[in-house]
């Protein structure tokens, strides 16, 4: 409500009006002691003169009658209301000169309704004023109608406030404020009502109705704020905004050694990361096998100082054994085929078949898709983040690695064409309840149906998989989030030609507050380079030998 | 009896006003045009095609604008070029040889039906894109910008192709041609989906498949040494009006547009205003202020009316396929080999 304290630095203006004044109210801003020294005091100043006049006048009419506790409790919300009057009478003045850059979206209903603190000012004075007089004479029936008015019009202020604010207890300008509203001017109408000379001016029917209304409204409006389990979007939509971040070591299948286990004991799980953090940091110290590279620093490069494991024993949770299903007889001859040469297009993600050309290398490694993007998402080496934004119609998917953005509709239009196909499909969402489905297909044949990374505890690192070709996959990837640091991430890949079974997987994501920056991916990605070049060198090699 | 009724039928009137007031401006926001939020809504697909010139030609002297019947002439002449280029007779070629290749010898460029810059000049009869200077041309380049653009076309003219690193941010697959940022429009693909919420506007652009992220919640901007080839961009609403301010560019970002400016390495300097307003249901209007004193002697705006479209975005893998660039590096070392030979 400060006047001073709440003009941004930035300021456009309202009118004519503002454009001349607000030059010498930023300079006054400017001193620094304007706030301190000039506002508040003058408040203060204003309220308490509008105070000494109003005891004045509640002495001479005996307005106040009751305990001293009841007339202390009533001086002081006098005060209170006093002291609101010459802020708000500031307020309004400053709403009406410079519009402050982050209002605009209120600026067009505060235009019409007054500006609102105007009309809060006048109605506040007109009920101090009301039953200061505390007498029944002619011109109280008007000023009662006015009051009456005003209380009702208060009221649909906060109608209107919880219908089309999100509700916020951070931010106690939006929706919430519509409770204030309900709270501020129903103590005014119990007031009115309580005092018998002064019924003609409460609110009887009119603020039943409106009280109804409210009631109606609140449960549906408070629905986000209050539970706090599924917070909301402006236009009640689940809100699943934000950064989610998805490492874990648990792996994808099931380790033969917790066969039968379904869920571990937080302890079962802390261990179990424990043990492959070392074991993965500690390969950092020992030099590679004779003729091998190596690969990233595990403790600084990849997130495997990160010891964190989940309670599922993997991160697939059907079948009920948590293992790749089998193939299909078909895909199993299809990879038979080309077992010996390497399956050309390179559908694995990572590594590669050979070193001929950059189209013997994998998918992420040629910048072409992530290695832990998916679709499906699943964890990876390092950037194991993904941002989501939501807007009315459609959820933004945006990975981290390769910094690859799925702009998903949810308006129920059809796919694309199946003569088109994408690297990542095409994506259409839904509601389920609190649940976001994202059903995709339209995946190109150049990519696997499913291709993870998993994390081999005997290798140390990642092993790239591939099975079968995309053409015929249809994925389902559902987000739920189970409370405000979690986000639920399932997955189940259906795709006859290649698995005798649907799987699902399941990735709880946590909240992050950090930033995602940019992934130019091909920016300085001399490894490919590197790698074809060494393979030329080693063949120069093998020819003069 | 009636004395007391009076008043309280005044005081029902006066309800009805007030709740009529404050109903009022909850109906206006039907507005087609405005998010249940109150933002002015740019959500949809845009297309950024126009035959407008980026600088206005010289023999147009200070005319600002073309009348109704230049306008319709010079789309007419796109069209029947357009239509001559694609039935006009085959031409037979002999081995080695290119239609396309242009006098010099080089092996020539897209040809007319790759190119999508579409048919239209812009709404406004503009003469030039650039608004900024009043002479609708690029200002001067500052006197180190005069000097960096020499050092560096000396530098293009005997090191073309010694690594890719010589080539522009599109060839890279790391920005787009026409989206730079700034959006300038060329080429093809030449569309923008803007979808918003109340903390966030997303500008995805079909070239190179890349993402904006813009926050709206006046967030700090990022540390100076924290670079990004699509910079860092800061929005907020002045008005109607999304203005969007990137700085943060990587320093020495090789951008090409399809105009008169060519090959340029921005410097480090390099900040963006970008205002986007939608004036009507069809128009998403995109001026954008450049300011980079390390180039130009001062900033210079473009004003581009973007157009609503129903069409469908696609997938863009721009390093899918790219074999250009390897075969533009073979090429170059073909040729130093075959000159280094002839010595």
């Amino acid at each position: 409500m400060s006047f001073a304290g709440s003009m941004g630095d930035s300021v456009t203006y309202a009118n004519g009006l503002g454009a001349a004044l607000a030059p010498l109210l930023l300079w006054l801003r400017g001193l620094g002691f304007f706030e301190a020294y000039v506002y508040i005091p003058l408040m203060t100043a204003v309220s308490v003169v509008l105070f000494w006049r109003l005891c004045g006048t509640f002495d001479r009419n005996r307005t106040l009658r009751g305990s001293r506790l009841s007339r202390v409790v009533w001086l002081g919300v006098c005060y209170a209301l006093c002291f609101l009057a010459a802020n708000s009478l500031a307020v309004a003045f400053k709403t009406l000169i410079v519009e402050e850059l982050d209002y605009t979206s209120r600026v067009w209903f505060e235009a019409y309704v007054g500006p609102l603190h105007f009309y809060i000012t006048a109605v506040a004075l007109a009920y101090l004023w009301l039953i200061a007089r505390n007498r029944r004479k002619p011109l109280d029936y008007a000023l009662g109608a006015f009051v009456q008015a005003g209380l009702l019009g208060g009221y649909a202020v906060g109608v209107y406030r919880l219908l089309n604010e999100p509700f916020s207890l951070a931010d106690p300008t939006t929706g919430i404020s519509g409770l204030v509203f309900f709270a501020w001017f129903g103590v005014y109408n119990l007031d009115l009502y309580r005092r018998s000379s002064m019924r003609h001016a409460s609110i009887g029917v009119p603020a039943l109705a409106a009280a109804l209304v409210a009631l109606a409204v609140a449960p549906l409006a408070g629905q986000g704020g209050a539970s706090g389990a599924a917070p909301q979007t402006p236009w009640g939509d689940p809100d699943l905004q934000g950064v989610w971040e998805y490492w874990t070591f648990t792996p994808l299948e099931k380790p033969a050694e917790l066969a039968g286990r379904d869920v571990l004991t937080e302890e079962e799980a802390a261990v179990i990361a424990q043990r492959l953090s070392a074991e993965a940091v500690g390969r950092d110290d020992t030099r590679p096998p004779e003729g091998q590279t190596g690969g990233y620093n595990q403790s600084f490069w990849t997130e495997r100082s990160r010891a964190e494991a989940l309670t599922q024993p993997s991160l697939l949770v059907d079948p009920p054994d948590g293992r790749i299903p089998p193939r299909t007889e078909a895909e199993q001859r299809r990879a038979a085929a080309h077992r010996d040469a390497g399956e050309r297009p390179v559908r694995l993600r990572a590594t590669g078949v050979g070193s001929d050309g950059p189209e013997d290398r994998g998918l992420a490694e040629r910048c072409i898709v992530g290695f832990s993007t998916g679709p499906p998402m699943l964890p990876g080496g390092y950037n194991n983040n993904i941002q989501i934004f939501q807007a009315e119609g459609y959820v933004v998917l945006l990975a981290e690695m390769v910094h690859d953005v799925r702009v998903v509709p949810l308006d129920g239009r059809p796919h694309l064409p199946s003569g088109i196909s994408q690297w990542l499909g095409s994506s259409r969402g839904r509601w389920e309840g609190n649940t976001l489905v994202v059903e995709t297909t339209n995946f190109t044949p150049k990519i696997a149906s499913f291709s993870p990374m998993a994390f081999d505890s005997e290798l140390g690192r990642f092993r790239s998989m591939a099975f079968g070709t995309g053409d015929s996959l249809h994925l389902t990837e559902r987000f739920t989030r189970t409370d405000a640091g979690t986000l639920v991430y399932e997955f189940t890949i259906d795709d006859p030609q290649t698995f005798t079974r649907t799987l699902t997987g399941r990735l709880p994501m946590n909240r992050s507050d950090l930033p995602l920056y940019e992934y130019a991916c091909h920016e300085g990605n001399y490894g490919l380079l590197n790698i074809l070049a060494g393979a030329r060198a080693e063949e120069e090699r093998e020819g003069t030998r | 009896m009636t004395r007391p009724i009076r008043p309280r039928a005044c005081g029902i009137l006066l309800c009805a006003a007030v709740v009529a007031l404050a109903a009022a401006p909850a109906l206006a926001q039907g507005d087609a045009l405005r998010t249940p939020w109150g933002h002015p809504d740019l959500q949809g697909m845009w297309d950024h095609r126009t035959i407008t010139p980026l600088e206005r030609p010289a023999e147009l002297g200070d005319r600002e604008f073309l009348t109704e019947e230049e306008a319709a002439s010079q789309e007419q002449a796109v069209i029947d070029r357009n239509e001559y280029l694609l039935t006009r007779p085959p031409e037979t070629t002999s081995a080695g040889g290119s239609v396309d290749q242009r006098a010099d010898g080089t092996p020539g460029f897209y040809n007319n039906f790759w190119l999508d810059t579409g048919t239209r000049t812009v709404g406004t009869r503009r003469t030039s894109l650039v608004i900024d200077p009043q002479n609708g041309r690029l200002p001067a380049y500052s006197d180190a910008g005069r000097r960096k653009v020499e050092r560096d076309r000396e530098y293009q003219r005997e090191h073309p192709a010694d690594s890719w690193l010589d080539f522009d941010g599109t060839d890279r697959c790391l920005i787009g041609v026409n989206n730079g940022p700034p959006i300038l429009p060329a080429a093809y693909n030449q569309n923008l989906l803007v979808v918003q919420n109340e903390d966030w506007v997303l500008l995805v652009a079909e070239m190179i498949h890349t993402v904006r992220v813009i926050p709206l919640d006046g967030r700090p901007a990022l540390p100076a040494h924290m670079r990004q080839w699509a910079g860092d961009a800061r929005g907020r609403w002045e008005g109607d009006t999304l203005v969007v301010e990137t700085a943060n560019f990587v320093p020495e970002r090789l951008w090409t547009t399809a105009n008169p400016m060519g090959r340029l390495r921005t410097t480090g300097e390099l900040r963006l205003v970008e205002r986007f307003t939608r004036i009507d249901a069809d128009t998403l209007e995109y001026v954008a202020t450049i300011d980079d004193p390390g180039i130009w002697s001062r900033p210079w705006t473009v004003s581009i009316p973007m157009l609503r479209t129903d069409e469908a975005m696609y997938e863009y893998a721009c390093h899918e396929g790219n074999y250009s660039m390897p075969n533009m590096l073979a090429g170059e070392r073909a040729r130093e080999a075959a000159e280094a030979a002839s010595r």
